[in-house]
């Protein structure tokens, strides 16, 4: 895996993992903050109220980033578990291990904001319509994998299965994406295509792209941090870390 | 002021929906910290002398 550049494969040892990546979590968290404060304020504050939704659309501006984030975080734990099947490669473990619990509460928050936003703008707090459905069945993915790791108790086959779950899983990310194509639903289609026309006012759409890039950033930062705390962990035996553990590194 | 906070009605839900995201993004950031230091304490006390 020669195309693979040096510092990228020094991360795959958990001693490197360790130190090099506390100054990349502190920078993401740093932008990711900034990032969200800015069009978090920009989208209660500075943009007109929508015409048909009116002050509630503003709900969009945090719902909608987050909604497509624990998409990305399935994905990303489904690539992680390919990795490790065919690499056997240990972070691709860990990084399973971290990734699961902060996309499973990120979709509650998902959730959760969308019924905020459903209750004034549909008229009601939950339908159970293909969205909805095939989102809570994404928290019960992300719940799944978390039990997994926890009920096997050998490390191997526990990885084994998170991946094979995490594998499999993925066809549910395609109904949530097409389900409000191929289902009627009260849900609205995509507002924004990679390849196609953006239903969404120009005026609308800074703060929202901007909480879309910080909410990507912080969930990197969560998820670098609970990976560098699960790092330590399984780590505990190693001198390296019985070093910092008695403050002789950092 | 008064109007960035009502709304015209819909403030309750655009408030209570930033709110719980804040609490929730803040939650899952400083989680791992603590979550470090607390084994970090308790690998130090294990290799004190007792």
């Amino acid at each position: 895996m020669n195309f693979i550049p040096t510092w990228l494969r020094r991360l795959a040892s958990p001693q490197h993992f360790f130190g090099d990546i506390k100054l990349w979590i502190a920078w993401l968290y740093v932008l990711g903050t900034i990032g969200f404060l800015v069009g978090s304020v920009w989208g209660l504050a500075f943009v007109p109220p929508e015409r048909y939704q009116g002050d509630s659309f503003r709900i969009l501006f945090v719902h909608a980033p987050i909604a497509h984030l624990v998409q990305v975080i399935y994905i990303s734990i489904a690539i992680a578990g390919v990795v490790h099947l065919v690499w056997k490669l240990k972070m691709a473990d860990i990084y399973m291990s971290a990734a699961a619990p902060i996309g499973c509460w990120l979709t509650v928050l998902a959730l959760v904001s969308g019924m905020i936003w459903g209750a004034p703008t549909w008229g009601t707090a939950w339908v159970w319509d293909a969205r909805t459905v095939s989102t809570l069945i994404l928290f019960f993915l992300f719940f799944g994998l978390i039990v997994l790791r926890r009920v096997i108790p050998n490390p191997t086959r526990a990885a084994a299965a998170l991946s094979i779950l995490a594998i499999v899983g993925t066809i549910n990310i395609f109904i949530i994406k097409f389900s409000v194509v191929w289902f009627k639903t009260l849900h609205q289609p995509a507002s924004i295509e990679l390849f196609g026309d953006i239903a969404i006012a120009p005026v609308f759409l800074a703060p929202l792209f901007i909480n879309i890039a910080s909410t990507y950033v912080l969930a990197a930062g969560f998820i670098l941090a609970n990976m560098r705390y699960l790092v330590a962990v399984r780590n505990v035996s190693m001198t390296w870390n019985q070093e910092w553990v008695q403050g002789r590194k950092q | 002021m008064m109007e960035l906070l009502t709304m015209d009605g819909h403030g309750i839900y655009v408030w209570s929906a930033y709110i719980l995201t804040i609490t929730v993004l803040l939650g899952l950031g400083s989680y791992p910290f603590i979550r470090l230091a607390r084994f970090k304490q308790r690998h130090q006390e294990d290799n004190e002398p007792k």
